[in-house]
This record gives C-alpha cells, structure tokens and sequence, in this order.
C-alpha cells in the first residue's frame, strides 16, 4: 500500500504543479503595480515546470521500482513515458524563452502553448487509463 | 462601515479563484487516493485462520483464482509477505472456495477481469458449507506480486 501511496500522491503533485505552472502566466501576464519585468515575474512558472518534472520522474520511479506492471494498461504506461519527454522538451522551449533577447518569441510560445496542451492530453487520458 | 475595505481588484480575485480551484482539486485528489488505499488494504489471512473461521462470521483471503465457473470461484489462499509480495503455499492446501452474489462489488477493476490466474481480494461472509459468501473483489493483479514459498518443503 505504501507504494501505491507513494506513486498516487507523486502522480497528483505533478498533475497540480502542472496545473499552477500552465496558470501561472495567466495570473503574472497583467500584475498593476508590479515593478519586475514580465519574464522576472515569470519565475514561479519556471519553477513549476521543473517541479513538474522532477514529481513525474518520482511518479514513474515508484511505479516501476517495486509494481508488478504486467497488469497495468500498457498504453497508459506508454502515454505516460511519452508525456515525460514531452515535459522535457517543454523545459527546454521554456529555457528559450527565458532569454530577454530571444527573436522568435511568437513562434515559441505558440510551440510552448500547443506542447502545453499535448501534455495535458496525456495526462488526462494516462490517468484514465492507468488510475485503479 | 467602510465598503472600500472589501473591495477586491481584478488580479486578487484570479488568485482566490486559482488557490480555491487548487484546493478543490488537492482535496479531491488526495480523498480519491486515501479511499482507494483504504479498498487496496489487503487481507493477511493464513490458510489454517480461514479454515477456522466460523460460520456467519465475515472473512477476507487474498488468492490466486485456480478456476471460474459462473459465479463459484475456487482459488488458493495466498499468505502475506509484505504489501505487495504474496507467497503461494508451498504444500498443497484446500481451495478457498467462494460464490459472487448480487450484492457482490468489484473494487479497482471490472467484473470481467475475474479470471483464471488472476490474484484477487475476496470478502464476504463464511456460510455453513464453509463456502465465502462474497460481497466485495478486489482485482489486486497489477498491485501484488505473487513468489512461491521457499524453505518449507524438503
């Protein structure tokens, strides 16, 4: 139980980083009275998204250190997996979108939106097919 | 009174509405799991305590179904190691033998997973033909895996 314990909760922190993380830009875009620049107010949604990541990683390492995976869905251990390195990659758009001087801004936060997106997607469906 | 004080600007008001909304879904979230971990607590019932287990009193075995015939299911009572290890005995020992009811639920899976091979929860209640009277299944396959006893046999 204490395995299921630990993959459940790690699984939903990273579900609600993930949530605040997508809102966070939302809630910093129009601060009155804030004196930081837009991308230093950022900040909180930079840490969300390595959070995120570092909580899924623990989900995906408790579910597979000691669980017996043959009767889970394997195509929402699958979608999982995938999500992870979408995550990744996430980070990584996000990094380039942290520098002040980056050219194709546009461009990137559409990527950085549709990636969001894509991601809960996947959570959404690997929670549905994967929750007990 | 002044109304002044009371007044909450636009920014605020998208935060309470994030930290509430957050709230609700942790609540949520975390009752969902304690309720399913509560339903996943497994059974340590020992062959020689089922056997002696009497009539009208509730029991619950954790076994490996051995045969599915309609609603009688037989298996063999596996003993506990640890939360997520059980063993099968390593002699031969009586078939728990049980009958699914109409009051019969099945936790964490669908009633069509009830098959052979796969490791169940079982509870219910003892009747006078020692035959458990099931009123809960708990597909536990996917949560447990299952050894086979070592060091008892010559």
């Amino acid at each position: 139980m204490n395995n299921y314990l630990q993959t459940a909760f790690s699984g939903w922190t990273g579900v609600l980083l993930f949530g605040s993380g997508l809102a966070m830009p939302y809630l910093l875009r129009r601060s009155p009275g804030a004196k930081a620049l837009y991308l230093q107010r950022m900040w909180p949604h930079y840490w969300l998204g390595y959070l995120t990541f570092f909580a899924s990683f623990a989900h995906a390492w408790f579910a597979m250190r000691s669980w017996n995976m043959c009767g889970m869905n394997l195509s929402g251990v699958w979608i999982a997996t995938v999500a992870l390195l979408v995550i990744l990659w996430q980070i990584g758009v996000g990094l380039l979108l942290r520098a002040p001087a980056q050219s194709n801004r546009r461009a990137l936060r559409g990527l950085l939106f549709w990636t969001m997106a894509l991601v809960a997607g996947l959570i959404a469906l690997h929670v549905a097919l994967n929750r007990p | 009174m002044d109304s002044q004080q009371f007044r909450i600007n636009e920014a605020s008001l998208k935060w309470i509405i994030f930290l509430a909304m957050l709230a609700a879904v942790a609540v949520w979230a975390v009752r969902g799991v304690l309720v399913r971990a509560q339903q996943m607590s497994t059974a340590d019932t020992t062959v020689s305590a089922f056997a002696s287990i009497s009539p009208g009193s509730s029991a619950k075995a954790v076994v490996r179904l051995e045969s599915v015939k309609g609603n009688e299911l037989k298996g063999t009572l596996l003993e506990r190691q640890s939360d997520t290890v059980y063993l099968l005995p390593s002699e031969r020992t009586p078939p728990v033998i049980a009958v699914l009811t109409s009051d019969t639920s099945v936790v964490m899976g669908k009633p069509q997973e009830i098959a052979v091979g796969v490791v169940v929860q079982l509870g219910g209640t003892i009747d006078a033909n020692h035959v458990l009277q099931t009123n809960q299944v708990v597909i536990l396959t996917g949560y447990v895996r299952v050894s086979q006893k070592q060091g008892d046999s010559p």
